[in-house]
């Protein structure tokens, strides 16, 4: 794994066979929020949190920027486009990708203690 | 993507009243016959120029100065929706030659959100700006709803107010 991240974020991301999609380092969740409804992300999400969903528009970097979501996990394998990739860069989002469903890495999340 | 289309056109209609509109037209077209769903707000605001127009469209906030200026993520997410229901996003607009948003989508696509509570909808703009014309045009296979909150008010009051004034000033000017 390219990036720095606390210890917690790098058990979570081995937890569930993630992969970065951008090379932003130094990402710290806490917490993490579920949805792919988009406005349900901008009433609920609170910043600071990791946002898992299957969404894989453009508009989820926006959304992410404007609730200061540091990190967004794509499930299901689930990759976006490039440009999408680029944008999230430029906001300093980092993007990872896991091929577990939501439900799966939600599970392995919880367990790993991102509850806490 | 919002829970419900009703809430789309409340957020582009509300734009509409931002952009100082007198009339401001949602028209809905619910074909089950061609399978599509069109929505349409049209307002005669101040509009937009060609530079305003292609930022809002392809909106994406660019950090926190951005986001203060409260440029909405609404246009975007609902050009997502159309996109994902097989349909079409188009928005018309010239400096002080109103606004059109045509949104469509496939009627019977799964993933198209429901078009929820339009007359809380229809009513809030009402509420929101008792001067402004709001229109609503709803038309099925079968069937067309009209409605204009403008309807059996005594026309232009506000004319008639000044006109008073005037006539009043006049009379005290002579």
């Amino acid at each position: 794994m390219k990036f720095e991240t606390n210890a917690k974020l790098t058990a979570v991301l081995l937890a569930i066979q993630a992969t970065p999609l951008t090379s932003t380092s130094e990402t710290n969740v806490q917490g993490c929020y579920i949805s792919d409804l988009l406005s349900d992300v901008l009433a609920h999400a609170q910043p600071g949190m990791l946002w898992a969903t299957v969404q894989i528009h453009r508009n989820v970097v926006s959304v992410a920027a404007t609730k200061d979501i540091p990190a967004v996990l794509f499930t299901c394998g689930r990759k976006p486009d490039a440009n999408v990739i680029a944008e999230a860069e430029e906001e300093g989002i980092t993007l990872l990708v896991t091929p577990l469903t939501t439900y799966e890495a939600a599970g392995k999340l919880w367990q790993a203690g991102l509850h806490e | 993507m919002l829970e419900e289309l009703s809430l789309n056109v409340l957020d582009i209609a509300m734009n509409s009243l931002s952009a100082g509109a007198r009339r401001v037209e949602v028209s809905v077209v619910e074909s089950h016959r061609h399978d599509f769903l069109i929505l349409r707000v049209r307002d005669n605001g101040r509009g937009m120029d060609a530079a305003t127009l292609t930022r809002v469209l392809n909106q994406r906030t660019t950090g926190k100065q951005s986001r203060k200026k409260n440029i909405g993520l609404g246009l975007a997410m609902l050009r997502q929706t159309c996109e994902m229901c097989d349909g079409h996003f188009h928005v018309r607009s010239a400096p002080e030659q109103g606004t059109s948003v045509t949104a469509s989508m496939r009627l019977s696509h799964i993933d198209r959100p429901p078009l929820g509570d339009l007359n809380s909808t229809i009513l809030s703009l009402c509420a929101a700006n008792d001067d402004v014309d709001v229109r609503l045009k709803y038309r099925t296979d079968q069937e067309t709803f009209n409605f204009s909150s403008q309807e059996g008010k005594p026309h232009e009051p506000r004319r008639t107010q000044e006109t008073e004034r005037k006539s009043s000033t006049t009379s005290r000017a002579a």
